[in-house]
């Protein structure tokens, strides 16, 4: 919502769509919306384009209603749950004549964009290893209760910051890695760590994900002539390595993360006005959504005798 | 068919009552409602398929609506005053108006405001002028009122409860522990630290629902050995495979504290008043952010005055009353809960492999 405020025009004909109309309504009025509406089906004849921000479980019936309607979807990530879904959505969009973007956002900062041309130009040489470490206490202001536990649809962490981190894995490697193994905390709910390990065609992939802890927040790609470090913060700068020699390399662009959704958002805008393609479209972000939907159906929970340890209590 | 009566538990994204839903849950102790403030607060819980629900106990509204069809209440949600003293009395009511058949009140051991001795529960509270313990003193107040009024509920009072998800006691002594120097020496923590695992608490808070002996009572809950803070930190040092601790002497260790006292001071100040601004500053400069990482780190290494008294009290509080009505009796030892919350730390990042581990 504040991102669409930086364009006037566009909020005041924008419709918020919400079942707790009350909600929807407050904040049509705080950011200056046209109106609301408690269901889709309510709006689809006045709108061109359709923001997508529920709970993920919904992104691909709601993506779909609108790409059969004719009109434009910018979704928030992950776009769906199964590459079939991703399939479905790119045929529908492409006989109606819209398209589907995606908030893939990490996709748009300078600085991964010039690690994914050192990497795919061989600058590094080959690669051998790629880990990504990411990890913050939860601490988005939710205002419903679709995110965790039994109603949170059984994913957790990996879906949320996993989304960003598999595509941006996908993305520099440029290549769809297979999943190795997969291992999460999860006890029939959301699962809040997750250890991803893929493999590449000549390399390994390693993502560590926490909703529960600080992580070093940072990535490595080690490759046969030099190592590329970063940290997932620093949006203009990382570094690379040869043999002693390390060098910072700097890059323009935007240094706050908001600014990256207002990059996102003009795009979907001139999408909309058929000026443009999506900056992140559907079928980009396909190979990602494959590896999630992997990682889930051969999920292993982590040994976790911190937990077990209760059965001490059982006689107690 | 009517729904099975609910344990609704309070303050379930914090370290107490998050372990209290898990083990219930995996118990297999009735439908758990894991009670939040804030649905942010749910991630840990929500691991788990229990029924989470808003239950913030600042808003009577809120709390009447999570105790629908509750029968059981354990109640850990804690904060400042308007958490702790009032939002016990809003828990309070609404359990009464509900009809629920046992709560449990988490308190603590700084009722007592003891230094020095054998504390049992006999000793009646005192004030100290310390927030959270007056806070406490007021909450229990208000529970004994509840009982005298008919709600069947009991009073437990933890002493120092570590273990994994706990930030005070075991995340931050830990990062502290890797972060050398260590500025703490033996003479200055040879007070009694009361350790007690987190499911040793847990076990107090099942038999606390289910006791007939426990209606209308107050028990001090700790672990079996009375380690000094020393022994403490040196043997999760030891779990957590670092290297050995040489501490300054007390004199630099007083130093060190005092030193930093006006830093820490201003930056607490600084945070408070302008966070926006300097969470932007260190956004837009590496060096801004550099210089801020290491302030902290050094602020995190350095004790504060305060924690030299907490250190050097000698006061311990025996568990024979909850041993003789309830038949507690601590499971986990020390070197137990060390080294399960050990496995934690490693798991969940806060320690970095052991190849990394560097002394200053």
């Amino acid at each position: 919502m504040p991102a669409l405020r930086q364009h006037p025009k566009v909020m005041g004909r924008a419709l918020l769509v919400d079942p707790n109309t009350a909600r929807a309504a407050s904040l049509a009025q705080r950011f200056g919306a046209n109106g609301i509406a408690a269901s889709l089906d309510e709006v689809l004849d006045r709108i061109d384009g359709a923001l997508i921000l529920t709970p993920p479980c919904l992104h691909f019936s709601l993506a779909l209603q609108c790409l059969r309607q004719g009109k434009h979807v910018l979704s928030e990530k992950p776009l769906v749950e199964r590459a079939t879904e991703v399939d479905t959505l790119v045929r529908e969009a492409a006989a109606t004549g819209v398209c589907v973007a995606v908030n893939n956002v990490r996709r748009l900062v300078p600085a991964h964009q010039a690690v994914r041309t050192l990497v795919q130009s061989g600058s590094i040489g080959v690669v051998r290893r790629i880990d990504i470490t990411f990890g913050e206490p939860y601490d988005w202001p939710l205002a419903g209760d679709g995110h965790f536990g039994s109603r949170g649809g059984g994913r957790g962490v990996l879906a949320d910051l996993g989304a960003h981190l598999l595509d941006l894995a996908c993305w520099w490697l440029g290549a769809e890695p297979t999943l190795d193994t997969y291992c999460d905390d999860s006890f029939g709910g959301t699962e809040a760590v997750a250890h991803v390990d893929l493999r590449g065609p000549q390399s390994t992939l390693s993502i560590r994900l926490s909703w529960l802890s600080k992580l070093s927040n940072s990535y490595q790609i080690e490759g046969s002539e030099a190592t590329v470090e970063g940290s997932l913060y620093e949006f203009r700068s990382f570094t690379i390595s040869k043999g002693s020699r390390t060098e910072q390399v700097r890059v323009k662009g935007p240094n706050r993360s908001s600014q990256y959704g207002d990059v996102l958002l003009d795009n979907f805008l001139e999408v909309v006005a058929g000026r443009s393609a999506p900056l992140v479209s559907a079928s980009d972000v396909r190979p990602s959504i494959a590896l999630i939907e992997a990682c889930y159906a051969n999920r292993q929970r982590f040994d976790v005798p911190w937990h077990e340890a209760f059965t001490r209590l059982l006689h107690a | 068919m009517p729904e099975q009566p609910k344990i609704l538990v309070t303050g379930a994204g914090g370290f107490i009552g998050g372990r209290t839903v898990e083990v219930l849950h995996a118990m297999g102790r009735g439908p758990v409602l894991a009670g939040v403030r804030r649905w942010s607060s749910a991630a840990r819980i929500g691991r788990f398929p229990v029924e989470i629900a808003l239950c913030d106990v600042t808003s009577a509204a809120s709390v009447r609506a999570a105790m629908a069809g509750v029968r059981h209440v354990v109640h850990c949600a804690v904060g400042g005053r308007e958490v702790t003293v009032e939002g016990t009395r809003t828990v309070l009511e609404a359990a009464r108006a509900a009809g629920v058949q046992r709560l449990v009140h988490l308190s603590t051991i700084d009722v007592y405001g003891c230094d020095t001795g054998e504390v049992l529960e006999s000793q009646p509270p005192r004030r100290t002028g310390a927030v959270y313990g007056d806070s406490k003193i007021e909450a229990e107040q208000a529970c004994l009122a509840a009982a005298t009024a008919g709600l069947p509920l009991c009073i437990l009072r933890p002493t120092i409860v570590y273990g994994p998800f706990s930030n005070l006691w075991t995340v931050e002594f830990a990062q502290r522990l890797q972060h050398r120097p260590w500025t703490l020496p033996r003479e200055l923590a040879a007070g009694i630290c009361n350790a007690v695992y987190v499911d040793d608490v847990v076990q107090s808070i099942l038999l606390g629902l289910e006791h007939p002996a426990a209606v209308g009572e107050a028990f001090n809950v700790n672990g079996a050995e009375r380690p000094t803070w020393f022994e403490y930190f040196t043997a999760l040092n030891d779990h957590l495979g670092l290297p050995p601790i040489t501490a300054q002497s007390a004199a630099a260790s007083y130093l060190h504290a005092w030193a930093t006292k006006p830093a820490r001071e201003a930056a607490k100040f600084a945070l408070r008043r302008f966070q926006p601004q300097i969470m932007a500053l260190a956004q837009r400069s590496s060096l801004a952010k550099w210089s801020m990482k290491r302030a902290e780190a050094t602020l995190r290494a350095a004790p504060t005055p305060g924690e030299f008294q907490l250190y050097s009290c000698t006061a311990i509080y025996p568990t024979t009353k909850a041993e003789r009505l309830l038949g507690y009796r601590p499971r986990f030892s020390l070197a137990d809960g060390l080294h399960l919350s050990a496995a934690w730390l490693r798991h969940h990042g806060f320690i970095r492999p052991r190849s990394e581990h560097t002394v200053a």
